[in-house]
């Protein structure tokens, strides 16, 4: 079997990233909205 | 084991050439996510005491004290099984270790439903508390090991990334817990089982995507662009974790890490209710008062900043050093929690607010520095399972930590008829004499004899 082209693997690790920074980005984003209800 | 299961064995885990490192912060960030949830137990408390009543609680509804039990007992097994499997671990590799984390946890909340749809607490204690504390510890160090190997010449960096994770799993558990509950609730049913089995199954999959992209790195591997490691980023360079707990170096960094962590849950605990307090009508007036609305958003602040102090201090500890990194903690931490009685007084609320973030910040920081200091003092080899036995400060504070302050807050209150705005400043004394404490272990941690360069053994 062919290793991967780095291409391939490039959109591998960006993929991943994402999987994981959007549930916690999500995350993050209900906390700041939270957060700002102290400085209304 | 199973041909079926061979793919965890840690020879099919080892790294092709020319794989990019950067992939396996997502694989530990994967598991850190899930697991972090622990921080927002708490949302599950008050529809776990109305299962019967629903809208509220009935006779043979389950106490707050009673749920409350899980949370500790989740603690104290993490703690626990962090401590024991620790070296197991090491010697399993990551991927096994974080697919029993991942089966442990998500089962936890499989238990658990069916302990709700029994009223069994029994199970909700095994479920949450016995089998996810276990997978609590597995996944906790397992990830953060592996890190450290990945990323020799920026270990705090690392770890920071990972253990960020553990302080955002909170922020995402906690909103998504809530809508799981309103969308599941019924009027004769809370939703909280049926939240259960969907959150275990959303976990069990997120989490096996780690277990699946989880690598180590191959034998005399280094990060590109370098070209010799420090000895102590060697993989094979270290003391065993039996050895390093006979050693007083493992005692300090236990007591910094308390220490440390007590100190910043002396806030987490009461942070709601004292800024409602110390900021009430009767004391700054009606224009100024802090509102329950006012104080979630407070809440919400500081689990941002102790998310990101989590990255911030800990990357910062690989340009001026562990022991540098700490002392800022400890002296800037004691004299910003002296400061808050005074903030308090003269009702200076951004003040009060400001001091707060960043004690949060470096309570945050302390949990993700602390792997890296612990393999700048005993070395690469076994740091999980060091880390792992090291953890058992965390759990002891975790535990002691809240209720010691919850009785000396009731004793100012009701013995010494202080009133709620004044009965913290005894607090917030006690904490910067923690870490005052914290200071001074931090000082005496020194090379172990046997690791420095100049050592004749």
């Amino acid at each position: 079997m062919n290793p991967p082209s780095p291409l391939r693997r490039k959109i591998v690790l960006i993929l991943s990233w994402i999987f994981v920074l959007l549930p916690a980005l999500w995350g993050v984003w209900q906390t700041l909205l939270q957060a700002l209800k102290l400085f209304r | 084991m199973p041909a079926l299961f061979s793919f965890l064995d840690k020879s099919h885990s080892i790294a092709p050439p020319g794989y990019d490192r950067w992939r396996v912060p997502p694989a530990a960030l994967s598991i850190h996510l899930c697991i972090g949830q622990i921080y927002a137990y708490s949302v599950f408390n008050q529809p776990l005491t109305r299962l019967i009543g629903i809208s509220h609680s009935a006779e043979g509804d389950w106490s707050l004290v009673q749920v409350g039990h899980t949370f500790s007992i989740a603690l104290f097994c993490l703690g626990a099984s962090a401590a024991v499997f620790g070296r197991w671990l090491e010697r399993a590799g990551p991927r096994k270790a974080m697919f029993v984390s991942a089966l442990c946890f998500s089962g936890g909340f499989f238990l658990s439903a069916v302990g709700v749809w029994q009223h069994q607490l029994l199970l909700l204690y095994l479920g949450h508390g016995v089998l996810g504390g276990i997978g609590l510890g597995l996944g906790y160090i397992s990830p953060v090991s592996t890190l450290i190997k990945w990323f020799p010449d920026r270990p705090g960096m690392a770890t920071g990334m990972a253990i960020m994770g553990f302080g955002g799993g909170a922020m995402v558990a906690a909103p998504l817990s809530i809508a799981l509950m309103k969308y599941f609730s019924t009027p004769t049913s809370t939703g909280v089982a049926e939240t259960f089995v969907a959150m275990g199954g959303l976990y069990l999959a997120y989490m096996l995507f780690g277990v699946f992209t989880v690598r180590i790195p191959p034998p005399g591997w280094k990060p590109p662009g370098v070209a010799q490691l420090p000895e102590k980023a060697h993989p094979d360079y270290g003391v065993d974790a039996d050895k390093a707990v006979r050693t007083p170096q493992f005692y300090l960094l236990f007591a910094v890490l308390m220490l440390n962590v007590s100190a910043g849950l002396g806030v987490l605990g009461q942070a709601a209710v004292m800024i409602q307090e110390m900021f009430s009508e009767a004391v700054v007036g009606k224009d100024r008062a802090v509102t329950v609305a006012a104080a979630g958003g407070f809440v919400g602040l500081l689990s941002l900043f102790n998310m990101v102090g989590r990255f911030f201090w800990s990357s910062l500890s690989d340009v001026i050093g562990r022991r540098h990194t700490y002392t800022i903690f400890f002296l800037l931490g004691a004299a910003l929690y002296v400061s808050v009685p005074q903030a308090g007084r003269s009702g200076e609320l951004t003040l009060f607010v400001l001091a707060f973030c960043v004690i949060m910040s470096m309570y945050g920081g302390g949990f993700a520095t602390i792997p890296a200091y612990l393999r700048d003092v005993f070395g690469t080899r076994e740091v999980g399972a060091i880390h792992g036995r090291l953890l058992l400060a965390w759990s002891s504070a975790a535990i002691v930590g809240p209720q010691l302050l919850n009785h000396l807050r009731a004793y100012q209150i009701e013995v010494l008829q202080l009133p709620p705005a004044q009965a913290y400043s005894l607090t917030m004394y006690l904490m910067a004499g923690l870490l005052l404490i914290g200071f001074a272990c931090n000082l005496a941690v020194r090379p172990l004899p046997a690791l420095s360069p100049n050592a004749s053994t």
